[in-house]
C-alpha cells in the first residue's frame, strides 16, 4: 500500500512513506525523558506522602542534609506561595498554586503518593537512603476516596477555601464539589415522560490510568545567573516553559525547554511533576539534577482520567426521533479542581439533535491523584452512558442501531445544544460506511454478540509555529515546537514536500525547543496535524511567494508572470524563452538572489472540525466465566484527509485498544487504607497482544475546508466509542446491560448469575 | 553491599545460605530480583545456583523424571517424553509470566516463592511430585504442598534449598491438566487454579485422582475429597457436580484486586471440572 | 452595533449576576470584552485565560477580527484536549 494512487489529486499526502524518526526509534538511540544526561548531573528522589490526607506539621531534611553524597533537599516551603495565580497554556490554563502543591505539597498531602519533599544526591541510591532519613510530622485526616462519597455534604474538605464555581446560590460553606454547570432547553422531563421509548439508568466508572510507557522524567539545570534549562519530554515544551516558570515565579525567558522523545503521553504529559522540583534541587546543589518517576510512582502521582458516575434518561417517539435527554453528572477531579466538567455537556450536546435537554455537570475533589487529560478527556466515560441508552432505545423501538442513529446524527447546518453551529462534519458519512461494512453480515456463533457505537470529539486548533528554510542543497528543514507522539514528523514532511514539489526524503522534520522556534500549544486535542501543519504549509507559500518575486526579478518579469508549479519557478511572459528553474537551483543560487531561504509562520486557528468514529465490535462471552473476548473489532472514523494512512490507522487502533482496556479491566483499585492497591501492569490491566484481533480500519475523507489538505484530526475520538460499542455486544450476547466499569469477567459472571 | 557467590556444588551453596541469615538461592531471578527492586527485600547475599550442573536439566528418576531446579520452564518445552507424561504440569509451567520470563524463570522458584496463585504449584501437587531439599543436615524428599507455609513463607530451614522437583512415573491410562482464571490472556496472576490427575482403567472408570487449586487459600490445596468424588466413577456428571461441589466447600479464599471470595469459588469448581475433562480426554478414554 | 452576549456558566454567576444575556455595542471581540470588564471588573482577566469566545456558532480566536451587527457572542469555559 505503499504505491501512489494515480487517482490522487495529491503526490505526496496520502502515501505512506517511512518515518523520518523511525531508525533511531528502532534502534535504541532516540533519547526518551529518562536517558537524558547533562555534564555534571546528579540524581534527585522524592519522597511521597504515605497517607491519602495528612496536615505536614513540619518537614525535618537535616539528617538527609548530613549524609556524605547529599548536596540538596527541598520541600514545599522552598516553592513561591501563589495563591489565585493561574497561567494560559494556549488551550485551557492552569491554577499555579494549585499546580505548585500537586509539584510538592505546602501543608497537607492530598493523596498517597503526593510529593512532600525531594533530595539530590551524588547517585540514585544515596538520594533514595536519604529520604529515608527525612522525618515528616503527619497529622493523619479522614480521608475519602469513594467520587460520590467525596460529593456529599458530610465528607472530609479537602480544601477549605474552595467553593463551588457556576452555582446558582453561591454559598459560603466548604465543600468538595469544585464547578457545576447546568444547560437546560425545553422541558426535557415532559418530553421524556410522554416519549414511546425511554433508556436511562446509573453509570458508574473509576479513574483509568493512560499507561504510557515512559514514566515522568527530566533533568534540569538552574545557573547562578538565574537561567535555567529543562531537558524533558512532554507534549509541549511551551506548555512545561510557562508551567515550570510560573510555579518558581520568574521570567519566561529565563527557562528553556528542550524536548526530548515521548515515550506515550496520550494527554498525561499536557502537565507537569516534576520539573520545578528538578529546579529548586539544581539551584541548590549547583548542578544539573535528573528527576525520574518510577511505574508506581506514575500510578499513584500522576493524573488519571476522571471517573464519573452519571445519571441518564434518553427518550425518542414512536418514529424513532430522539425527543429529550436529561443528564446528572459527577467527574472524579482528583486532589484539585479540574476534572474536565465542561466537556461532558460538550460531548452531550454534539452527536445527536434532541429538542429538549437537561444537563447538569459536576466535578468533586478526593483523595485521590489530582485528574489529566486522558485522549478526549471526558469523552468516553459520558458516551458509555449516551451510546448504551442510545442503543437500548432503537432496541425497544425494533429499529436497527445504524438506522435510529442515522435518522437522529448532527449534519452540516445544525446547531448543538451548546450554540455551535455544526459545519462540515462527517457523522452521517461515518454512518453510511459502517452500514457497508461486511462485518455487519459475518455470521455469529453461541454466546456471541455484536455492538456499534459511535462517538464524538471536538478537534482543537490553536497557536502554532513552524519555520521552513532550504539548505544550498536544496534540502528542506521544517521545524515546529511540537512532540511527535503519533507520526507528525511523517506528516509534515509529507505536506512540505507535496507543496514544495521536492521528495519526501529531502524534508527534513525537526521538534526544536523553546528558544528555537514561535511558541505553539501542546501536541494534544488532536489539533497538531491540522494547525501545525497549516502553519507549516503557509510556510511553505511564503517561501514559494519569495521564490516567485526572485525569479521575476532574475528574469526582468512582472511576478505575475512566474508560476510555481512541480517544484519549480516558470516564466509564462510572452515571447520568453526562460528555462524552469527548480528549487534546487533556487537553493544554489539564493545568495545572489537576495539571500537564504526561509520563512516562520505563526498562526492561531480556531477553525478546526471535529471527529466523529462508529465502532462495530463482536464479542464472545463465556457463560460459566463470565469472559469477555474481542472476536473482531472494526473502526470507522471520518477523518478529513488522511496525510499518512499507517498512521492514522494506528491512531485508530491505538485509540479503539486503550478503549477496549477501559471497557474490560482498567480501573484504579483503593483499599480501605485509601491506598492505590494496584499501581503498577501486573494489577492494573491493560490489553496484551494476545487479547485482541487485529483492530481493521475504514478511513472517511469529508475534508475540513480550513485545512489546504482537508485536515481535521485523529488522534482522541477513536478511544470514545469502545467502551459502549463492547458493552452493547456484551448485551447483544448475554441480554444484561453492564452499567459499570470494568466489564471485568467477576462483574460479567455476577450479571449473568444475578439477572442485574 | 551484596554478597554475589557461584558455588559449584548442593554443599557449597547449602553452606553459603546457611552462614548468612538473609541470604536467598537465585535461579531465574524473576521473582527474586523484581522484590529487590522494589524493596521489599534486602538480601546481603545471594547464591547462584545455576552454576551446579545436577540443578540443571531433566533426567529420567526412579520411572519418572528429575527436574534440576535451575531449569527454566520453557526447556520443559523441549523435552519430548516430560511433556508426553505430564502435560498438564508443562503447561502450567507456560502459563507463568512472558516467554521472556519464562526463559529465565523456574518451578522450584514458583514454589519457593510460595504464592498461593503460583501456576505450577497446583499442577505439581495434582501430579504428586516431590521436591528434593538439600540443606546443612542432608537430603530429605519433600511433598510439593508441604513447602509452601504461607503466602511468601516456605517451610525450609535455614541453609536449606530445593534442588530438584521429582515427578513420578505417569500410569499408561493417566492424564494430567492445569486451568487458571485470569481477567486476560496471558501476563497475568491466576485469580484462581485448578489442577487434575487422573488415572482410567480399560472401561473408563476413574481409579485415581488428585485435584489441586490455587489461590484459593493462604497455599495452594490438595482437596482429597474432590479428587474422592471422582473414583470409582465414569467422570458423568454427577460426579464432576459432586467433585466441584468438594472444590465449593474447600475454598477459603480472601477479597482483594484479583477477585471476590465468590467468584473464586465458583471459578474454582468451574475450572476443575473443565481440566477434569481435559485430564480424562489425555487418559485416552473420552468415549 | 448591537452584539447578543450569551455567558454560559459558570461566567454567568461568577461576573454577571446571573444574567443569561447582555447586550453590548461592539465592532469585535476587543470591544465586547472591554464592555464586560466594564460591567464586571476582572473578567478581561478571566477572558485571557480561561474563556473561549463562540461568534454566531463559530469559536473566533482573534479579538481584533469584525464582528457584524446582531451578531450573538457566546462565552465557553476554555476546552482542553488530550
Amino acid at each position: 500500500m505503499t504505491e501512489h494512487n494515480p487517482l490522487s489529486q495529491f503526490r505526496v499526502v496520502g502515501t505512506r512513506p517511512v518515518r523520518p524518526d523511525g531508525i533511531d526509534k528502532v534502534t535504541g538511540k532516540a533519547i526518551y525523558g529518562p536517558d537524558h544526561v547533562a555534564p555534571g548531573m546528579i540524581h534527585g528522589a522524592i519522597l511521597r506522602s504515605p497517607h491519602p490526607h495528612a496536615r505536614i506539621r513540619s518537614i525535618d531534611t537535616s539528617k538527609a542534609l548530613a549524609l556524605p553524597g547529599v548536596k540538596a533537599a527541598v520541600t514545599g516551603q522552598d516553592l513561591p506561595h501563589l495563591p489565585g495565580k493561574s497561567v494560559s497554556l494556549g488551550e485551557g490554563e492552569a491554577d499555579l498554586a494549585n499546580l505548585s502543591c500537586n509539584c510538592l505539597a505546602r501543608d497537607k498531602a492530598l493523596y498517597e503518593g503526593h510529593a512532600v519533599a525531594a533530595v539530590a544526591a551524588t547517585s540514585a541510591s544515596i538520594a533514595r537512603e536519604a529520604l529515608k532519613l527525612i522525618t515528616v510530622d503527619y497529622e493523619v485526616l479522614p480521608h475519602v476516596i469513594d467520587l460520590e462519597d467525596a460529593a456529599r455534604d458530610d465528607a472530609p474538605i479537602l480544601h477549605p477555601d474552595l467553593r463551588t464555581q457556576g452555582a446558582e446560590e453561591p454559598s459560603d460553606k466548604p465543600t468538595n464539589i469544585a464547578f457545576t454547570f447546568a444547560l437546560k432547553q425545553g422541558d426535557a422531563a415532559k418530553a421524556l415522560d410522554g416519549a414511546a421509548a425511554v433508556a436511562s439508568g446509573r453509570f458508574a466508572m473509576p479513574p483509568v490510568h493512560q499507561g504510557y510507557i515512559e514514566p515522568h522524567a527530566c533533568v534540569a539545570s538552574w545557573n547562578a545567573d538565574g537561567q535555567g534549562q529543562v531537558w524533558c519530554s512532554s507534549q509541549g515544551p511551551f506548555m512545561v516553559r510557562a508551567v515550570t516558570a510560573g510555579v518558581l515565579d520568574i521570567p519566561v525567558s529565563d527557562v528553556r525547554v528542550t524536548p526530548l522523545e515521548i515515550g506515550g503521553g496520550f494527554g498525561g504529559k499536557t502537565t507537569i511533576y516534576l520539573e520545578p522540583v528538578a529546579m529548586l534541587l539544581s539551584r541548590k546543589a549547583g548542578r544539573p539534577v535528573r528527576l525520574a518517576m518510577s511505574r508506581e510512582d506514575v500510578f499513584r502521582a500522576s493524573g488519571p482520567a476522571p471517573g464519573l458516575v452519571v445519571d441518564i434518561r434518553i427518550g425518542a417517539d414512536a418514529e424513532g426521533n430522539l425527543v429529550g435527554i436529561e443528564a446528572d453528572m459527577l467527574y472524579d477531579a482528583g486532589a484539585f479542581p479540574g476534572g474536565g466538567t465542561m466537556l461532558g455537556p460538550l460531548v452531550l450536546s454534539n452527536m445527536y439533535r434532541y429538542p429538549a435537554v437537561d444537563i447538569r455537570t459536576r466535578d468533586a475533589v478526593s483523595n485521590k491523584p489530582s485528574v489529566a487529560a486522558y485522549r478526549a478527556p471526558a469523552a468516553p466515560q459520558i458516551t458509555f452512558a449516551i451510546e448504551s441508552c442510545i442503543d437500548d432505545i432503537a432496541a425497544q423501538l425494533g429499529m436497527d442501531p445504524i438506522a435510529f442513529r442515522l435518522k437522529n446524527a448532527l449534519r452540516p447546518g445544525d446547531t448543538s445544544a451548546m450554540g455551535m453551529e455544526c459545519g462540515e462534519i462527517g457523522f452521517v458519512e461515518c454512518l453510511d460506511s459502517a452500514n457497508a461494512q461486511d462485518h455487519l453480515k459475518a455470521p455469529l456463533g453461541d454466546n456471541e454478540g455484536r455492538g456499534i457505537a459511535a462517538g464524538y470529539w471536538i478537534n482543537i486548533g490553536g497557536a502554532s509555529s513552524a519555520s521552513v528554510s532550504l539548505a544550498e542543497d536544496g534540502s528542506v528543514a521544517v521545524v515546529t515546537g511540537n512532540p511527535d507522539i503519533g507520526g507528525s514528523r511523517a506528516s509534515m514532511a509529507i505536506m512540505a514536500s507535496e507543496r514544495l514539489g521536492v521528495p519526501y526524503e529531502k524534508v527534513r522534520p525537526i521538534i526544536g525547543d523553546t528558544a528555537t522556534i514561535g511558541y505553539s500549544v501542546v501536541t494534544g486535542g488532536s489539533r497538531t496535524t491540522f494547525a501545525v501543519g497549516r502553519a507549516v504549509v503557509q510556510a511553505c507559500d511564503t517561501i514559494i511567494a519569495d521564490m516567485k518575486k526572485r525569479a521575476a526579478n532574475v528574469w526582468q518579469v512582472a511576478e505575475d508572470d512566474v508560476e510555481w508549479r512541480n517544484g519549480a519557478v516558470h516564466c509564462t511572459a510572452k515571447g520568453n524563452d526562460n528555462a524552469p528553474m527548480t528549487i534546487t537551483e533556487m537553493a544554489e543560487n539564493a545568495n545572489t538572489t537576495g539571500g537564504p531561504i526561509a520563512a516562520e509562520v505563526s498562526i492561531n486557528p480556531h477553525d478546526s472540525l471535529p471527529a466523529y468514529g462508529v465502532h462495530i465490535c463482536d464479542v464472545a462471552v463465556d457463560p460459566e466465566t463470565g469472559h469477555v473476548s474481542i472476536k473482531r473489532y472494526t473502526v470507522v472514523q471520518d477523518v478529513g484527509r488522511a496525510i499518512h494512512p499507517d498512521y492514522v490507522e494506528g491512531q485508530m487502533q491505538g485509540g479503539a485498544v486503550q478503549g477496549i482496556g477501559w471497557a474490560l479491566n482498567e480501573a484504579y483499585i483503593y483499599n480501605s487504607k485509601g491506598c492505590l492497591d494496584n499501581p503498577g501492569f501486573l494489577d492494573y490491566r491493560m490489553p496484551v497482544a494476545s487479547d485482541l484481533p487485529m483492530i481493521d480500519t475504514v478511513i472517511v475523507e469529508k475534508p475540513n475546508p480550513a485545512h489546504p489538505y482537508g485536515v481535521k484530526g485523529v488522534g482522541e475520538v477513536p478511544i470514545v466509542p469502545p467502551l459502549a460499542a463492547i458493552g452493547n455486544a456484551v448485551k447483544a450476547a448475554t441480554g444484561k446491560r453492564i452499567r459499570e466499569l470494568p466489564m471485568s469477567p467477576d462483574r460479567v459472571f455476577a450479571a449473568i448469575n444475578g439477572g442485574k | 553491599m551484596i554478597a554475589f557467590h557461584s558455588p559449584q556444588t548442593l554443599e557449597d551453596a547449602s553452606a553459603l545460605l546457611a552462614a548468612e541469615p538473609s541470604a536467598r538461592p537465585l535461579s531465574g531471578g524473576t521473582d527474586l530480583l523484581v522484590q529487590m527492586r522494589s524493596g521489599r527485600v534486602e538480601p546481603a547475599a545471594i547464591v547462584d545456583l545455576k552454576q551446579i550442573p545436577s540443578m540443571r536439566g531433566i533426567r529420567a528418576h526412579d520411572g519418572g523424571f528429575a527436574i534440576g531446579a535451575a531449569t527454566p520452564c520453557t526447556a520443559l518445552l523441549d523435552d519430548a517424553a516430560l511433556c508426553a507424561a505430564w502435560p498438564g504440569v508443562v503447561e502450567a509451567a507456560n502459563l507463568i509470566g512472558s516467554v521472556q520470563v519464562r526463559n529465565r524463570a523456574t518451578m522450584a522458584g514458583n514454589l519457593c516463592n510460595a504464592s498461593p496463585a503460583a501456576d505450577s504449584v497446583p499442577a505439581l501437587i495434582a501430579a504428586d511430585a516431590r521436591a528434593l531439599v538439600v540443606g546443612p543436615a542432608g537430603e530429605r524428599e519433600v511433598p510439593i504442598a508441604d513447602i509452601p507455609a504461607a503466602p511468601g513463607k516456605t517451610n525450609l530451614a535455614q541453609g536449606e534449598f530445593v534442588a530438584e522437583i521429582r515427578l513420578p512415573a505417569k500410569s499408561a491410562s493417566g492424564g494430567d491438566a492445569y486451568l487458571r482464571s485470569i481477567p486476560r490472556t496471558e501476563m497475568d496472576i491466576a485469580v484462581v487454579g485448578a489442577g487434575v490427575s487422573l488415572v482410567l482403567d480399560s472401561s473408563g472408570t476413574c481409579t485415581a485422582a488428585r485435584v489441586a487449586l490455587g489461590a484459593v487459600a493462604p497455599t495452594a490445596l490438595l482437596v482429597e475429597e474432590a479428587g474422592a468424588a471422582l473414583v470409582g466413577t465414569g467422570l458423568d456428571d454427577a460426579a464432576l457436580d459432586r467433585m466441584a461441589d468438594a472444590v465449593r466447600a474447600a475454598c477459603n479464599p480472601i477479597n482483594d484486586k484479583r477477585g471476590t471470595v465468590e467468584y473464586r469459588t465458583a471459578m474454582a469448581a468451574i475450572l476443575a471440572k473443565r481440566a477434569t475433562r481435559i485430564a480424562q480426554s489425555r487418559a485416552g478414554a473420552n468415549s | 452595533m448591537a452584539i447578543r452576549v450569551v455567558p454560559l456558566a459558570p461566567v454567568d454567576s461568577q461576573f454577571f449576576g446571573g444574567r443569561s444575556e447582555l447586550v453590548v455595542e461592539a465592532g469585535n471581540l476587543f470591544a465586547v470584552i472591554r464592555a464586560l470588564e466594564a460591567i464586571a471588573p476582572g473578567f478581561l482577566k478571566y477572558a485571557q485565560t480561561r474563556a473561549w469566545f463562540s461568534v454566531n456558532g463559530a469559536i473566533e480566536g482573534d479579538w481584533t477580527a469584525t464582528i457584524p451587527p446582531d451578531s450573538e457572542v457566546i462565552i465557553l469555559p476554555a476546552i482542553a484536549g488530550g
